[in-house]
């Protein structure tokens, strides 16, 4: 880098949950309640809970098929938020528990002790309670709101991609063309997020965006500015890296949108003027770390992806560095039959490995980037290997799958299949990496020794 | 700080990368139990890539294929080689190329009815594709793409107009001694309409026309025409979208996306040939061949005798 879409479609996903019969899930319902058989209700436990892990997408005009948003609305779905809850698909954030890094920021999910009393709660009935002690209303943001306007206040920079009506049904298409950025100076980025407006959210597969600069030969040469698929949070950089805002730059959006859309609240109709927006949050002008951050994409076996019909494949993909790393986020991609996504490192040196993150309950319709606390960000030593692994399920049992008759092989499409992974990795020299190593151990000790 | 590229594992860890667990949970198939990558022996994988709602009811069907073998692989006609129902069975290749080849060719059927690709490579296992227009994850459309980018036309000489992986199919059958020069000609047109503010569509988009052996009991040779070269560039990788379908020699520059494409070919053996032409504007940023659009097909049949 020089410088710088019917009725009778796929599946619906995600939060499709309406379309089950809840009495046939409960006749399937195999829980155990851990909880105490103490009395809950929904007053008095449930209520909290459900108004701070749940509302925010089931209210009027949010995501979510139903609202939740009072005893009234939430009693009669209760045995399918049982089911879901137990199973951990809502909230719709999948990374396994008690396997590798569990500190992550944006974390949705719930702990086992609210999952234990949501499902003791429905056990018992799902009762009320004394309406005297019930939780006063969330205070929510804004439907149309950034993710992190509570953190840092509303975007410095906010770049719209040029609205394209997309129609209701046919082959997924993709929208290049650039924006200029108005950065006028090199800047680090502290967050940033994508945000598709109103139906655009469930036409939008992915959109990325990336510094570019035109040659004179008509060639584009870009670096990934932020990587955006369907249901993905943000980003937020670690204090004390750069991941560096060109100055004078074009921007590139490059936008896959699926007519007629994917997921619960697809609108299976034309979506006009369909626009993306990006916003920027950048630190102050005398931010200048020299630690480089960048997010990039990272492949498995790209060219090996055939998944048989009614068949599974598993694929992987190996990266090591000539310096040290630390990895700030890891984001799985893969479209419909893919079910599953690891990260380990390797360490050649003791023939050790690490499982670092387990997602196997993977959705392409929640495509979250998982970003570790800076404190637990995984640290991946000079020619240690990072391992990637997907999974993919091409039979009938993956409820997500359009068609499980066929080969599938890798293509951009949603009915084709991604292997790679999304990582913003920190690069590091050896003495800032002791650094780091050395602090994470007296933290270490000076909490053992509390 | 400097800024690093990443290195890729030892050589060891790189084989393990290529270790692709493939399970079927189909009874009428056997195990596919961690393959390692190979360049010879391989299946040719039948793909249908989608399918094109057209007017009279009737539904396209494109199929396209994956050939993992390093060099072309000819697997003939017939009971390996086969689509179902019989009177659909015709236009599949016979000559595999290799790599990902998508929209090789395309079948029209009822919209309630379903074809089948046969295709057994050498000694390998039987694999099959249904085609139909059963889901909707695979429908695909003319309409124009964002850029503009639309399926080009192509035609033979005072011959109608076509487009898309369907295309068309020359009504006269050309005959041509072994060893004896042909010269092959389709014309073309890309109606794509796109924005020149866009600095990428300044001016307008050279096309490019392929011409591939498609069926015949050996192989063709390919020589260029002297009046229309064939592209001495290396092959390239759409960088846009970071992957390219296997880019040949026999390829041919079309000046903004308007004029004809001349080959000469030639035969070694006696028997029945057809010729494929394709013409892709995969140079914009909303066409590539994966993305199934933006390009077109031409068929050419030739008799070879002794």
């Amino acid at each position: 880098m020089s410088k710088l879409q019917k009725q009778n479609r796929l599946p619906r996903l995600g939060a499709c949950i309406a379309v089950f019969s809840v009495l046939g899930l409960q006749a399937q319902l195999s829980i155990a309640a851990n909880a105490a058989d103490d009395a809950v209700t929904y007053s008095g436990q449930v209520a909290k809970i459900i108004n701070e892990n749940c509302v925010v997408c089931h209210r009027e005009g949010g995501i979510g098929p139903m609202e939740l948003s009072s005893y009234e609305q939430v009693r009669p779905w209760a045995p399918l938020i049982q089911l879901k809850v137990a199973n951990r698909e809502m909230p719709p954030y999948a990374y396994d528990h008690d396997i590798g890094i569990q500190e992550l920021q944006g974390d949705w999910r719930l702990s086992q002790d609210d999952i234990d009393t949501v499902v003791a709660w429905v056990n018992q009935g799902s009762p009320l309670g004394n309406p005297e002690e019930m939780p006063p209303a969330p205070a929510l943001p804004g439907l149309d709101d950034w993710n992190f306007t509570a953190q840092f206040g509303e975007p410095d920079l906010v770049i719209p991609s040029i609205p394209i009506d997309v129609p209701a049904s046919g082959n997924d298409l993709w929208d290049k063309h650039f924006v200029d950025s108005g950065i006028t100076e090199e800047r680090c980025i502290k967050a940033v997020q994508v945000k598709p407006r109103g139906e655009a959210k469930t036409v939008v597969h992915h959109a990325n965006t990336y510094f570019a600069e035109i040659t004179e030969d008509g060639e584009v040469e870009r670096i990934p500015l932020t990587e955006y698929a369907m249901g993905k949070w943000g980003e937020i950089i670690p204090e004390g890296v750069c991941r560096k805002a060109l100055p004078d730059s074009t921007v590139q959006w490059d936008i896959h949108m699926y007519p007629g859309g994917l997921g619960s609240t697809a609108p299976n109709a034309v979506v006009e003027n369909n626009i993306v927006d990006l916003g920027i949050w950048l630190h102050p002008a005398d931010y200048k770390p020299t630690i480089n951050q960048d997010l990039a994409f990272y492949r498995l076996t790209q060219g090996a992806l055939f998944i048989p019909p009614h068949g599974s494949l598993m694929s992987q993909g190996l990266h090591s560095f000539d310096h040290p790393v630390r990895i700030d986020s890891f984001q799985p991609h893969g479209h419909l039959r893919m079910t599953a996504a690891s990260m380990e490192f390797y360490y050649p040196e003791t023939g050790r490995t690490e499982l670092i993150s387990m997602i196997s309950n993977w959705s392409a319709t929640w495509h979250h980037s998982h970003l570790y606390e800076p404190d637990s960000a995984p640290l991946l030593p000079t020619g240690a290997v990072m391992i990637l692994k997907q999974w993919y399920d091409n039979t009938a049992n993956n409820p997500n799958n359009p068609d499980p008759r066929q080969w599938v092989g890798w293509g951009q499409r949603t009915a084709d299949e991604m292997n790679h992974a999304w990582i913003a990795i920190s690069h590091l020299d050896e003495e800032t990496y002791q650094e780091i190593v050395e602090e994470r151990e007296r933290k270490k000790q000076s909490q053992s020794g509390d | 700080m400097r800024r690093f590229t990443p290195v890729v594992a030892s050589v060891a860890l790189a084989l393990l990368a290529n270790a692709v667990l493939m399970v079927s949970a189909d009874a009428q198939q056997p195990a596919r139990q961690l393959l390692p990558n190979s360049w010879t022996g391989m299946s040719v994988i039948p793909f249908m890539e989608g399918w094109y709602e057209n007017d009279d009811g009737t539904v396209t069907i494109s199929f396209g294929y994956n050939n993992r073998n390093a060099d072309k692989v000819i697997v003939p006609s017939g009971k390996d080689n086969r689509v179902e129902p019989d009177h659909f069975d015709g236009m599949q290749p016979n000559v595999y190329i290799k790599g990902r080849n998508p929209g090789v060719f395309a079948v029209t059927i009822p919209k309630d009815e379903i074809v089948w690709w046969y295709l057994k490579t050498g000694k390998r296992e039987e694999l099959k594709v249904p085609g139909d227009s059963s889901s909707h994850g695979y429908e695909l459309d003319r309409n124009p793409r964002p850029q503009g980018s639309v399926q080009p036309f192509i035609w033979f000489k005072d011959e109608p107009r076509g487009s898309g992986p369907e295309g068309v199919i020359a009504a006269e059958t050309k005959t041509v001694a072994v060893g004896e020069p042909l010269t092959l000609e389709v014309h073309t047109e890309d109606p794509s309409v796109r924005d020149p503010s866009n600095p990428l569509f300044a001016k307008p988009l050279d096309s490019r026309v392929t011409w591939y052996e498609h069926r015949g009991p050996t192989f063709v040779n390919f020589t260029e025409h002297p009046s229309t070269p064939f592209i001495r560039a290396p092959a390239e990788v759409n960088r846009l979208t970071r992957i390219s379908v296997l880019e040949l020699e026999s390829r041919v520059m079309i000046p903004a996306g308007k004029g004809l494409a001349r080959v000469i070919a030639t035969f070694s053996e006696p028997g029945e040939y057809m010729i494929r032409a394709r013409v892709d504007n995969w140079k914009s940023s909303d066409s590539d061949g994966l993305d199934q659009c933006c390009w077109s097909n031409a068929y050419q049949r030739v008799t070879v005798t002794p």
